[in-house]
């Protein structure tokens, strides 16, 4: 009974509750019986105190009601955490199931694909008879429920009703007796599997871009040549057709291999016992005993399993997984503003209600009765927070979702599967969100009802401000020492304990030092001194881009998304605390300025020394406002780095060129320069030229060895053969070429008159440690060095390289289109590169070039910007997701200056009395909030571009891009954030004005 | 007689880091049981800090303050806090009432923070509003009240618990002439009936001079201490 009396044991097991409770949620995803008990005893327990202390909780609940408009901010305030938290999981949860029920439409019935590909990068292609073999064994693996061989070939299909065409879709033909595999759906009917001589099903998806119906007419261009077909029905994109996302059409194997002109098939589909997802199970099992039957010298070496329905599940949850963490990181920030604004809530309610919180001391309530009192206050806010906060959550869930899906859509025709369709929140992700809400608020409460209940009685009564730690306390001193053995301590441990998170504690573990070092210079030089040399050191450290210092190996972890909080968190407070504290002396600058044209208007001088008094209040709520504009602003910079460099590479990548033409393999276009000086639609005069480039597909011989056979590993790669036309007009540029050349211009022709000559892509320069995955990276190539291509009857070729590119978009080896014919036997060009007279006209005439040669043409132009405008709605979502914290500041300061309005009534009273305008009284206040989020705003964006700097210093540098600030963008964000604060504080001011000198004065 | 509060060489330093106050300089004092006592003297002179050291409040400089046997200055804030609640009443100067509770909740909240129980609190309440004839406001809340009847309940309230001892800095300093003449009435019949002590600050000579002792205060001395023979009320 003593000891309970002794300490306030309610707060701290209602909060070890929650926490276990939370971490639960967090770990048991089934069974959350565990949690319920834990949730009822944590309601019991405060139930129990309420009880106890009936009178308390009176005195708490009754302040809730007092004031409603100002309990409806508190719990606005709470609530954002977890809005920010539900949201971010609830976006997750339907990632999720979108990824896996797009992998089930694609994979439907089938769970393993077997296939493989000949050293010319075809197809391979398995008879009747030993396809037959292996599938008896195949059907012999347990839990295989069914194989079945299948022939898919691309083919360029024309649609001739419509005129329409796809230079690239697929032609499938399917054996007839596999039913096991899913069967043709015609709205929901199922639909037979033998069809007439020319007839085939095409999915809704394919009839859609061919505008095509049933019974309209087709022409497929195959390796025989032109062939007439009648579409038979349109078939849903599921079940069978789910296949790679339909695009395509059906037909009996028979006929596809008549029309293709081949033998036995090229693709092995596999499905386990089970339904769609029961399949899924087996498929590790299954794979195992299939990889075994393609090992080498079993007949089978040239098959692999290529597709594997349970991994691109995992993958894919995965994958979708990071996408919530994102927004949950860029979320912490408004979390972390949301528990500020929370704290200031709570120090200001204290500070408002010190003289009764005085009587209650002196009439005999002890300090933890006081702070129970503040608890039960905070539990009624924490739980009601936490309930709306959750359902509001799945509302901000739902705008991200819709927002997304927008953004998605804008990828044209080819999207085809829809995430608002699969809007998805599971009741774990609510129930996480619900106790992370009230965690975050009782504990911020307790610290606040702990500030509390230390008042002193006197002080109280008399509303005289606590006073400051004296300067020489050794408790600072000690304090200090602390600090700095901690800093060192997280410093040895991550270089002698940890293996993940090292950089992220070394920097921490620098940082107490710094610290430590603040508070004992603190105690000899005063509040100052110490403040300002620690949180001056602190945003220098943390400026400085991380892989200038000598961090051996682990400066990767600098891109990490712990590591942006960290920075973040410690660069916007140290500059909110050394601007506070040097505020009078950054301030007298900017008056001394001022003062040289104009002097300083008497409301302009209140406006910044009212908020100077109280650094508290003022810092914490500068602080919410500097930590998400720094947010926005570095997440402004990232995306304007990267898309002003994009569109700048591009550019420079592509030499000038414009279009880019794939044709058809089996529709190759010879001459066409005259074929397009025939073509009504088109006119040479619109290109400065045209290039026809012979393509392929060849094995490269890498420097490396398997580890387990010691064989020199092959990688593919892709192979182009230059014209003439193209050596003497290109404008590609080199990253470096031989010396034995002069000009850039004299290595093409070299390159084009000597067939023993290549050129290698950009990507090849790209060592090992930067740059985008490629072959290249395994291949160590080198000026004047050959390198070893495998020609399709496996004999080694050897090419001298003699220069690498820039450029890295045609990734491959370039050579003379006479070296392709003589060594490859290539000679169809398959690739048109179009340099347009005016460049704008690209996305126009690769529309026309698509119509009339039946290729896929792309403006590059129009591709770039299609990439940076979706990354672009991408951080605008974010941004989106964001100005919730924005919202947090902004309530912050409409709440101070409500409560600074309250405050200082006395004071307004006799500013009027004594001849002070109302208008007066207005701007003194609009002007005091005006001055807190400017400084917000100029600490947040200066620290955002800062941090957008290392950011480039450190990750973009590489790539050669150019270091860019969007400052169009980063000022509208900061001029919103400006206006829409000082749109939220006019009220308030205005309601100052309003106050009668005779009221305030008589006002207790 | 016995004394119930004595101080012996009380000093009282307010360091606002600027400045030093001596608020207190150097008193000694012994209250009877039962008795009095009026504080009188020119505004800052230390009446309200007097008071504050005397009742365990605020903590003293220098000296030692005796309350009831024991030694005030040396208890814990828990023990300090507890004597209050049950032994002793107060009548502030500045703010008195909890703005959310009714007048009665507010007179209630020392005996239920004391632990008394709920049923037996409302109960003396009750009585105590009545004493002050206010029975008919219990449940209005503060800011429904004037100023002489805030006043009243905060009377109530001081005495509720029936405390030993009253403090009451200027407890009719906003009042009419008449209401202060009832609310010293009903003070005066309280020290004579139950023999409780009144420690009473005020300005108003016609309010000292109902009480037995007067003590007149000046930069933080007593310049003059006038009792009538014993401490209680003429
Ligand atoms: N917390 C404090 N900090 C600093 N100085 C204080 C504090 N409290 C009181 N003082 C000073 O101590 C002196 C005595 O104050 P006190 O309130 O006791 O005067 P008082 O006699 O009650 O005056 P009044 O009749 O006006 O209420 C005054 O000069 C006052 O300014
Ligand atoms: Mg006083």
């Amino acid at each position: 009974m003593s000891i309970i009396k002794k300490f306030d044991l309610v707060t701290p097991v209602v909060v070890i509750l929650l926490l276990v409770a939370f971490s639960v949620a967090m770990s048991m995803k089934p069974g959350l019986l565990f949690y319920w008990i834990i949730i009822f005893i944590s309601i019991g327990a405060i139930t129990i105190s309420v009880l106890k202390n009936i009178v308390l909780f009176k005195v708490g609940t009754r302040n809730i009601s007092r004031r409603k408009g100002y309990s409806v901010i508190v719990i606005l305030g709470l609530m954002i955490g977890t809005i920010i938290i539900a949201s971010s999981l609830i976006v997750g949860d339907t990632m999720e199931k979108m990824i896996v029920s797009l992998n089930y439409k694609v994979f439907d019935e089938v769970d393993e694909v077997v296939n493989g590909r000949e050293a010319d990068g075809s197809m391979t292609y398995l008879s009747e008879e030993s396809y037959i073999n292996l599938s008896r064994v195949i059907l012999e693996i347990p839990n295989v429920e069914g194989v079945t061989g299948e022939v898919e070939e691309t083919v360029s299909i024309k649609n001739e009703k419509t005129s329409q065409n796809e230079p690239n879709y697929r032609l499938v033909g399917y054996n007839v007796s596999s039913k096991a595999f899913g069967a043709f759906y015609n709205d929901g009917k199922e639909m037979p599997f033998d069809l007439a001589e020319d007839e085939v099903y095409m999915d809704t998806d394919s009839a859609k871009a061919l505008e095509a119906e049933a019974g309209h007419g087709l022409s497929i261009i195959t390796p025989t040549g032109k062939h007439f077909l009648n579409i038979s029905a349109i078939v849903d994109t599921e079940g069978r057709t789910g296949w790679a996302m339909g695009r395509g059409i059906y037909m009996p194997l028979e006929r596809a291999q008549y029309y293709l002109n081949v033998s036995g098939i090229n693709i092995i589909k596999v499905t386990n016992e089970g339904d769609v997802v029961g399949g899924e199970e087996h498929c590790e099992g299954v794979v195992k005993e299939l990889e075994k039957l393609f090992v080498e010298g079993g007949g089978y070496d040239n098959l692999e399993v290529t597709r594997n329905k349970a991994k691109e599940v995992s993958e894919g949850r995965e994958g979708m997984s990071q996408f919530s963490d994102m927004f949950l990181v860029f979320g912490s920030f408004s979390i972390i503003a949301g528990v500020i604004l929370i704290i200031n809530i709570f120090v200001m309610l204290a500070e408002e209600r010190k003289g009764e919180m005085g009587i209650s001391r002196a009439v005999g309530m002890k300090r933890l009765h006081l702070g129970r009192s503040f608890l039960y206050e905070g539990s009624i806010y924490a739980f009601i927070s936490a309930v709306i906060g959750a359902a509001m959550g799945i509302l901000v869930a739902y705008l991200v979702i819709l927002f997304t899906e927008s953004i998605f859509s804008s990828f044209g025709e080819h999207v085809t599967f829809s995430i608002l369709d699969n809007f998805n929140f599971t009741s774990l992700s609510i129930i996480q969100a619900f106790t992370f809400g009230m965690l975050i608020t009782l504990i911020t409460v307790s610290f606040a009802s702990k500030r509390v209940s230390k008042l002193n009685i006197v002080r109280a009564i008399r509303n005289i401000p606590e006073p400051k730690i004296p300067k020489k306390s050794t408790r600072m001193l000690i304090f200090g020492i602390a600090t700095l053995v901690v800093g060192v301590g997280l410093g040895v441990l991550a270089i002698f304990v940890l293996n993940s998170y090292q950089l992220a504690s070394i920097y921490v573990g620098i940082s107490f030092v710094v610290l430590g070092i603040g508070f004992i210079i603190r105690r000899y030089l005063g509040d100052r001194w110490g403040i300002t040399i620690a949180s001056g050191i602190l945003l220098i450290f943390w400026s400085i881009p991380g892989s200038i210092f000598p961090f051996p190996d682990i400066v990767d972890d600098i891109g990490g998304m712990e590591f942006f909080v960290l920075s973040g968190i410690f660069l916007v407070s140290s500059g909110v605390v050394l601007f506070v504290y040097n505020s009078s002396q950054i301030l007298g600058v900017i008056v001394k300025l001022w003062g040289l044209t104009n002097r300083p208007t008497a409301s302009l001088k209140t406006a910044t020394s009212y908020p100077m008094k109280n650094k508290f209040r003022t810092g914490m709520t500068i602080y919410m406002f500097a930590l998400i504009i720094f947010t926005i602003t570095v997440m402004y910079m990232i995306i304007g780095i990267m898309s002003y460099n994009i569109e700048k590479t591009t550019q420079e990548q592509m030499g000038g060129l414009d279009i880019v033409g794939i044709a058809n393999p089996n529709n190759p276009i010879d001459n066409i320069e005259m074929r397009i000086e025939e073509n009504p639609s088109l006119s040479l005069n619109d290109f400065n030229a045209v290039y026809s480039i012979t393509s392929g597909y060849t094995l490269l011989n890498t420097s490396k060895r398997d580890p387990g056979t010691d064989e020199y590993i092959i990688v593919p790669s892709s192979m182009y053969g230059f014209g003439n036309d193209f050596s003497a007009k290109n404008r590609w540029t080199f990253n470096i070429h031989s010396s034995v050349y002069e000009t850039e211009r004299e290595v093409w022709q070299a390159v084009f008159a000597d067939s023993n000559l290549v050129i290698l892509d950009g990507s090849f320069v790209a060592a090992d440690e930067y740059g985008p995955p490629n072959p290249a990276t395994q291949v160590d190539a080198k000026i004047g060095k050959n390198i070893t291509m495998i020609g399709t009857d496996g004999r080694p070729i050897n090419k001298t390289v003699v220069g690498i590119l820039d450029q890295f978009i045609f990734s491959g080896i370039f050579m003379s289109e006479n070296a392709m014919e003589e060594e490859f036997n290539l000679t169809i060009k398959g690739i048109f590169l179009f340099d347009l007279v005016d460049g704008d006209k690209g996305e126009e005439l690769a529309k026309v070039i698509e119509r009339e040669f039946s290729i896929n043409a792309v403006a590059l132009k129009t591709a770039v910007e299609q990439f940076t405008n979706i990354m672009e709605q991408f951080f605008n979502l974010f941004t989106a997701f964001m100005s919730l914290g924005l919202i947090v500041g902004i309530a912050g300061l409409g709440i101070i200056t409500l409560r600074a309005v309250h405050e200082r009534r006395q004071e307004i009273g006799v500013m009027r009395s004594i001849g002070f305008k109302r208008r007066h009284i207005t701007m003194s206040f609009i002007q005091e909030s005006a001055f807190i989020s400017l400084a917000g705003i100029i600490i947040g964006v200066t620290l955002g571009v800062i941090i957008g700097y290392a950011i480039w210093y450190d990750g973009f540098k590489v790539l050669d891009y150019d270091f860019y600030i969007p400052w169009s963008k980063i000022l509208v964000v900061a001029l919103i954030a400006f206006v829409s604060t000082a749109v939220f504080t006019i009220p308030p001011s205005y309601s100052a004005s309003k106050v009668e000198p005779a009221d305030a004065l008589r006002y207790e | 007689m016995m004394a119930i509060i004595s101080c012996t060489n009380l000093h009282k330093t307010y360091d606002t880091g600027k400045v030093k106050v001596h608020a207190l300089r150097g008193l000694d004092l012994s209250i009877g049981k039962g008795g009095m006592v009026a504080v009188m003297g020119p505004s800052g002179c230390g009446k309200t800090t007097l008071l504050n050291c005397l009742s365990g409040l605020d903590s003293v400089t220098e000296g030692e303050v005796y309350v009831e046997n024991m030694k005030i200055n040396d208890l814990s804030d828990n023990k300090k806090t507890e004597h209050r609640a049950m032994r002793m009443g107060f009548v502030f100067q500045f703010y008195n009432l909890l703005p959310v509770l009714s007048a009665l909740e507010n007179v209630e909240l020392p005996l239920l923070v004391s632990g008394v129980r709920p049923k037996v609190a409302r109960e003396k309440a009750l009585k105590a509003l009545d004493l002050v004839g206010l029975k008919d406001w219990a449940p209005h809340v503060p800011a429904e009240l004037s100023g002489g009847e805030r006043q009243r309940v905060t009377i109530a309230r001081a005495l509720v618990n029936n405390p030993a001892i009253v403090w009451a800095d200027e407890p009719t300093g906003d009042l009419d002439k008449k209401t202060s003449n009832g609310i010293m009435d009903l003070m005066c019949r309280l020290n004579k009936e139950n023999k409780q002590t009144f420690v009473i600050v005020t300005h108003d000579p016609g309010v000292a001079a109902r009480a037995g002792r007067q003590i007149r205060m000046e930069d933080g001395k007593i310049v003059k201490d006038y009792s009538n023979g014993d401490d209680s009320t003429d």
